[in-house]
């Protein structure tokens, strides 16, 4: 059991997951495309700032978002199948079940939330950030790979690198 | 959380970075930190403003004193780095490291640094055995390598490496015909130079592939062979450093900042002097067993294994192999791969 709640996050972050994930599915209801999405969600860090301490800030952490086929819909106007020869079109799922992944970082770990999709051709069911997926997305936006999954996934960010440095 | 996590790309690089230098148990350490290194600094900041904010407070009348409710002014301590609900501080482990070391390694580096490592050549190069890398490697219950042979040039790159069987001259034929190609192709000279720890064995092998390279003895086993015969039990003698210092320095002759090491002649002399001074009963220094050796040693700087070739700077001498084996990242890395896989 205690091993088990080692590797959980707190309920406060779990809470932040939630809202910010709603957030963002509101955005890009539908065919919607909101250009002010950013795919990085950091903690506002500015606790500092008010009259009465409060260290909730400090603790929770940066949050990921990955939906290409929203955030890059120039480029991926929609997701390819991870199979091979498959040439049918994934539908929508919502986010990954299981919420946030943890992502080990330099100074502070992060998290990553990413879309899930089904193919219904081939009846497979994954994750934006699975690397068959990512290979076939176009090469800038694989440019500046960001995190790095072991093994299996690669994640890719461009735009949002000096953010990313700056706020962490 | 699911199990399988991921590294930031900043992590990767830090890590790609650091651990062919410190190894994984180091970088792990230093991983642990930095990331205390961020909790305290936070902590830090979160105290200073409960200092400030009590502090502030405090100033007020005693009437407002025992009007507010005093437990609630206080503000919650800082939680602890590991506290789940709280900081939620977590660092991955050596393992995991590890794991994220070799599958980056393969899946992106690998091919790098083969292709990398094809293109270096050398004027100077040298060449050596190792055995404790081999006996790293296990097939079931018994070694399929019995060392590990690797060629250097001159800025200490690792320039080809592979394992062999034994130490005879079969396994290393096809390696070095593979080098003379590389040469060719690259539109390269001949390196004028090879320094190995077994010189007159190798020197008719490499001059039949590389006809007008000199094969000279590497100065590092050579003053080896003269150490080891003194054995462990000299290291007792109090001139046994002064008696080691004179003989490495009998070695060089120092031109305008240079080390040269002098033709033949002199460089004979050079040593037979050294050895005539401690001869005396007095220092107890050299024992049968070191005679010996010096007259095997003898032969080959009368031979001119260890002098320098003529008209060519001698700065590119390359000294001992097992110094430059430690420094050298790529073959750290190729290390690491294969003891671990």
């Amino acid at each position: 059991m205690e091993q088990r709640n080692r590797n959980k996050y707190s309920t406060k972050q779990t809470i932040l997951v939630n809202t910010e994930s709603q957030k963002i599915m509101e955005a890009c209801k539908g065919d919607q495309v909101s250009r002010n999405i950013s795919e990085w969600y950091h903690p506002p860090n500015s606790s500092h700032r008010l009259l009465i301490p409060n260290p909730d800030d400090d603790y929770s952490l940066s949050i990921f978002f990955w939906r290409p086929e929203k955030f890059y819909n120039h480029y991926v106007s929609t997701i390819p199948c991870i199979t091979d020869s498959c040439t049918g079109k994934p539908k929508s799922k919502g986010w990954a079940d299981g919420g946030a992944r943890l992502i080990y970082g330099l100074k502070r770990n992060v998290l990553l939330r990413s879309w899930s999709y089904r193919c219904e051709t081939c009846g497979k069911t994954f994750y934006a950030h699975d690397e068959r997926v990512l290979q076939k997305l176009p090469n800038h936006v694989r440019l500046g790979k960001l995190l790095y999954l072991l093994k299996i996934y690669i994640i890719i960010i461009y735009n949002n690198i000096y953010f990313y440095f700056y706020n962490i | 959380m699911l199990p399988k996590s991921g590294f930031t790309l900043e992590l990767v690089n830090e890590i790609m970075l650091s651990i062919p230098d410190i190894g994984v148990d180091k970088f792990f350490q230093r991983l642990h930190e930095y990331h205390i290194n961020q909790y305290l600094t936070l902590q830090q900041r979160y105290y200073e403003h409960c200092f400030q904010y009590i502090n502030k407070n405090s100033n007020s009348t005693l009437n407002n004193y025992f009007s507010s409710n005093v437990q609630q002014k206080i503000p919650p301590k800082f939680s602890k780095f590991e506290d789940s609900e709280g900081y939620q501080g977590n660092i991955p482990s050596a393992t995991l490291i590890r794991e994220c070391f070799l599958g980056y390694f393969e899946n992106h580096l690998e091919n790098f640094y083969d292709k990398w490592m094809r293109s270096l050549s050398g004027q100077v190069l040298s060449s050596d055995h190792t055995f404790k890398i081999a006996s790293f490697v296990w097939n079931l219950k018994n070694q399929p390598f019995g060392a590990f042979w690797a060629v250097l040039n001159e800025f200490h790159e690792v320039i080809t490496m592979a394992f062999v069987k034994d130490k005879s001259n079969n396994c290393i034929k096809p390696m070095l015909n593979g080098l003379k190609k590389r040469y060719d192709e690259l539109k390269k000279e001949y390196p004028w130079a090879w320094y190995s720890d077994q010189c007159c064995i190798d020197r008719k092998l490499i001059t039949s592939v590389f006809s007008n390279t000199e094969v000279k003895k590497d100065l590092f086993h050579f003053l080896d062979l003269y150490l080891r015969s003194m054995g462990k039990e000299a290291q007792g003698n109090i001139f046994y450093k002064q008696f080691i210092r004179e003989l490495r320095d009998a070695f060089f002759i120092i031109i305008g900042n240079k080390k040269i090491i002098p033709q033949p002649k002199i460089l004979e002399k050079r040593v037979v002097n050294v050895f005539e001074k401690y001869k005396d009963s007095k220092y107890g220094i050299i024992t049968d067993k070191l005679i010996k050796q010096h007259k095997d040693n003898l032969i080959h700087i009368k031979y001119g294994c260890i002098s320098d070739v003529d008209n060519k700077p001698s700065e590119l001498l390359i000294q001992g192999m097992y110094l430059i084996i430690i420094y050298n990242n790529l073959f750290f890395i190729y290390y690491l791969k294969k003891i671990f896989y």
